[in-house]
């Protein structure tokens, strides 16, 4: 190529870049897709290879089987696990759902001026260590810990609970906790963004507190009550700190035994199929959860 | 015969499937105050955003001075705009701001300085350089906006709706200082609005754009008493609409066939007129009517009806007559010459309206 | 309603309570003068402050983390900023689908962008180090940014940037005497928050550390053993209360940047 060549072409480049808005957009995001590529989809795809070979000893032979699937759906303990994990991380979902709901509506609703210090003062927990607010619910629940020694000192019981910590009821505690104030923001989002007029004419058409709640507020915060509970639910299938810290060994959950795979066990073969297990079950459902609350229509009525 | 300063030749422009210009061309001479008039959607905006070089024609070229500049970028163009939002920078003080587009001319920072302060004492704001934006009045930033883009010393300057966003009072008085703005600079402004008041008060030219395309292009005075079409007819003020046959021509007017409401004589040169036979309208405007005993003139059109509304406007009356075999009711205006002046009250009481032969325009239909 | 109204008013400042008490449990009993973290307590005392200080290991843990973390937070600032500003165009093709692309990070669990990005740096021989974690959290953070600079840049005015190129700017100009300067508040709140993302970040550090350690995993390796168990309460408590300055300063910050600009 010659040089008038390159010239004529990297002019024409430059007045693309210049001309158009779309090919300055994406000059613009390529060193960020660049690095999302390398990083995301690239590990990814390996992640994927990795879950079709096997661990042999010491190396990892590159054939592509389908045995570490296999070896998972037919080993009980694991399904047990998984299921276990889905269950724990639904029910602190839900917990989180129903909990955070009220006080987002308080303060989209009620909170006039303070708004943003009361959305500031609930975040601000949510931007500190998450190994320290887990560790926190462990000193929490312990037997020596914050609530047996009170208990005990208050004259309420004798000898220390064994039944608060290192059991799945304490991973969900810990992780309704640990996710509430991420969940709340979304809601609020969606409920502030609520016209007041409609709420309004609802209440002038009748409805008492409860029924505009019903029948207004809910179904048009819907998107924001999907947005945090996929917000919670995705990630927290896959923690590995919080059952480890607090869940024992009947709070195990599946990211455990992945982190096993990768550390005492040495199978990581066998890690990476788990984890894409999980990965898709998680996805399959908020799938299903995303098509069976988007298909009912809406009730606000005015 | 002196070049034209802009050129517009065949100038389309296409966002996907939509054509927001239509191969339109058209010249700006130099010192002109020409104004882009159409309603919303009409091209006007994007035609004013190809001139400064903010979207590039599909097709077609741009002349200024001469010189092809379709597709060059803003910063190399003799243009400088006004922005509707005047985007006056947030984080600059009055004085940077109109100090801003200096810094890629040649000149010293003491010229640049006395540039700045003649400037701010051209827009009357001398004491306030200092000032950022938020701390002034939208006439005031409206005012920098101005100045910033006048202190490159364009060849033309590119104004998008400046006024709209002020109150009916200091908008008046913003049109006249921009006149006589203009007429004291000399600078080439092409003026967007979608304000035919505005437009007819302030531009030396007005071009009529619809959908796309230009309409007519001419003075205020010949667009508001000659226009070229029922589209600009009904766009500029009010008119009624007389619908009609054209039956011929008698000396000088031609006679249209308005159906139950009679024959009506329009003055129109017979070499320009639609062929006979041809549906025709005949627009007369309200202020063009009389109402009374008697026309002033033989040689006017004469119809009666009833009178059905009445307007007080202060500064005038508007009447509403319905004249049996037109649709809609003949709108009249006369002004309030004295105080309280007797004007016929509404009801089913017969009055008669004249308006003289020449006072009608004969457009085709369509 | 009233009364209802209060009762709403009481569950929020429950929930807050709530929210706030295990933490404030870190704080007391990392002034607590006894090895259990039991009550009753046993008087204040600021030791485990000094013992922790003068743990081994620590300094170097701080020191590492603060390597990494100020790296990573100007990296993924300058990476978020340009892709903010390249999605805050509503008309790019494809938007939404980038979007989602670039956001991805916060929705994928921890674990599996750990393995993932391990597999990654053991196929090209990549040795695990500060480096690593390093790299591990600028994919992790970047979505922080760009979620913090798109709205200011959908806000952006975009008669600002055609009036400067009309005033004689290219582009370049352009992006540095007005786009960066509106912009200044937003990079700063987002350095300031990817900074501290970074330095509490657990997940993605434990599966890409080397040998040397960094604050969160000097933690996690105290936490076996009960006698250290205050002084790991009072580095934490330290942590807190830095982490809690450094948001608060990236919202003054971020409120700075609003009155001037009439968004």
């Amino acid at each position: 190529m010659s040089a008038t060549d390159m010239n004529a072409k990297s002019g024409f480049l430059l007045s693309l870049v210049q001309r158009s808005d779309a090919a300055r957009g994406y000059l613009l995001l390529s060193p960020a897709l660049l690095a999302a590529a390398g990083t995301l989809v690239v590990p990814l795809c390996i992640l994927l290879a990795y879950s079709f070979w096997t661990q042999n000893d010491l190396s990892v032979e590159r054939s592509w089987v389908l045995r570490n699937y296999r070896d998972f759906f037919a080993n009980v303990t694991y399904l047990g696990i998984l299921a276990k994990s889905v269950a724990v991380s639904l029910a602190a979902t839900a917990l989180v759902l129903v909990l955070s709901y009220p006080v987002a509506a308080f303060i989209a609703l009620k909170g006039g001026r303070h708004k943003t210090m009361l959305l500031l003062v609930i975040t601000i927990p949510f931007w500190t260590s998450y190994l320290l607010r887990v560790f926190a619910w462990k000193i929490i629940l312990g037997y020596n810990g914050v609530i047996n020694s009170g208990l005990i000192g208050l004259g309420i019981i004798h000898q220390p609970l064994e039944i608060l910590l290192y059991n799945p009821y304490a991973v969900v505690i810990t992780l309704t906790h640990a996710w509430a104030p991420f969940a709340l923001l979304p809601i609020y989002i969606s409920i502030e963004k609520i016209d007041r007029s409609l709420i309004e004419a609802a209440r002038d058409l009748g409805d008492g507190a409860w029924h505009t709640f019903r029948r207004v507020v809910l179904p048009l915060s819907r998107p924001g009550l999907i947005a945090a509970g996929m917000l919670v639910f995705i990630p927290t299938v896959g923690d590995y700190v919080t059952p480890q810290l607090v869940g024992g060994t009947s709070g195990l959950m599946i990211g455990n035994v992945v982190q096993s795979m990768f550390g005492r066990a040495n199978n990581w073969p066998m890690g990476a199929a788990i984890s894409i297990v999980t990965m898709v079950v998680v996805t399959i459902i908020a799938c299903a959860a995303l098509w069976g609350t988007g298909g009912k229509p809406g009730q606000a009525r005015q | 015969m002196t070049t034209p300063l802009v050129s517009i030749r065949n100038v389309s422009k296409v966002f996907g499937s939509f054509h927001a210009t239509k191969n339109i061309s058209f010249d700006i001479e130099a010192g002109e105050f020409f104004s882009l008039l159409g309603p919303s959607g009409c091209g006007k905006t994007t035609l004013l955003r190809m001139l400064g070089g903010f979207d590039m024609p599909t097709s077609g070229e741009i002349f200024i001075d001469g010189k092809p500049c379709a597709q060059l970028p803003p910063n190399r163009r003799p243009t400088n705009m006004v922005f509707q939002s005047y985007a006056i920078f947030p984080h600059l003080t009055v004085a940077e701001n109109i100090a801003y587009g200096l810094r890629t001319m040649a000149m010293s920072r003491e010229e640049k300085a006395r540039v700045v302060e003649e400037s701010l004492a051209m827009i009357q704001l001398g004491p306030l350089g200092h000032r950022k934006p938020h701390e002034l009045s939208g006439g005031q930033r409206q005012r920098v906006a101005l100045a910033r883009a006048l202190a490159r010393k364009p060849r033309v300057l590119l104004l998008d709706e400046p006024l709209s966003a002020l109150d009916k009072q200091l908008r008046e008085d913003m049109q006249l200082e921009l006149r006589e703005l203009q007429r004291k600079v000399g600078i080439t402004f092409v003026f967007v609005t979608h304000d035919q008041e505005e437009a007819l008060a302030l531009s030396d030219r007005i071009a009529i754009l619809s959908k796309g395309e230009v309409m007519q292009i001419d003075t205020p005075a010949r667009i508001y008493e000659q226009p070229a079409s029922r589209e600009v007819a009904a766009f500029i003020g009010s008119m009624n609409f007389f619908p009609g046959t054209l039956l011929g021509f008698d000396g000088v007017n031609a006679v249209v066939d308005a159906g139950r409401a009679g024959q009506i004589f329009v003055r129109h040169d017979p070499a320009t007129a639609p062929n006979k036979g041809d549906a025709v309208v005949v627009a007369v405007r309200p202020e063009k009517i009389e109402t009374g005993t008697e026309p002033a003139s033989p040689a006017a059109n004469r119809l009666s009806g009833t009178l059905v509304a009445k307007s007080y406007l202060g500064d005038r009356n508007h009447l509403f007559v319905r004249v049996d075999g037109i649709d809609k009711p003949v709108a009249l205006s006369s002004r309030n010459a004295g105080r309280g002046a007797a004007e016929p009250e509404s009801g089913s009481a017969t009055i008669s309206i004249f308006w003289t032969h020449e006072n009608g325009i004969l457009l085709p239909v369509a | 309603m009233s009364r209802k109204s209060y009762l709403w008013a009481g569950y929020t400042v429950l929930y807050i309570a709530a929210l706030y008490a295990p933490v404030a449990f870190l704080v007391i009993f990392a002034f607590n003068d006894s090895t259990a973290i039991a009550f009753p307590l046993s008087g204040f005392t600021t030791r485990w402050f000094s013992v922790m200080a003068n743990s081994p290991g620590l300094i170097d843990a701080l020191v590492n983390s603060l390597k990494v973390s100020s790296s990573v937070a100007v990296i993924s600032t300058v990476l978020g900023t340009v892709a903010a500003k390249a999605l805050s165009r509503a008309a790019l093709p494809g938007r939404p689908a980038l979007l989602g692309m670039l956001t991805l990070p916060l929705l994928i669990p921890g674990i599996v962008m750990g393995i993932a990005l391990l597999i990654v740096a053991g196929a090209i021989g990549l040795r695990l180090s500060l480096f690593t974690i390093a790299i591990a959290h600028v994919v992790y953070t970047t979505p922080f940014a760009i979620l913090i600079m798109l709205p200011r840049f959908e806000g952006f005015d975009r008669n600002l940037e055609e009036a400067s190129r009309d005033l004689g700017e290219g582009l370049f100009f352009t992006f540095i005497r007005v786009v960066l300067p509106l912009a200044a508040p937003g990079i700063v709140s987002s350095l300031l928050l990817t900074f501290t993302v970074s330095l509490d970040e657990f997940v993605l550090t434990f599966f890409l550390a080397g040998n040397e350690t960094t604050l969160p995993l000097y933690i996690w390796s105290q936490l076996r053993f009960p006698g250290k168990l205050p002084g790991v309460l009072a580095l934490s408590v330290c942590i807190l209360c830095f982490s809690f300055f450094l948001v608060t300063l990236a919202e003054w910050v971020r409120r700075l940047g609003s009155p001037a600009n009439p968004q």
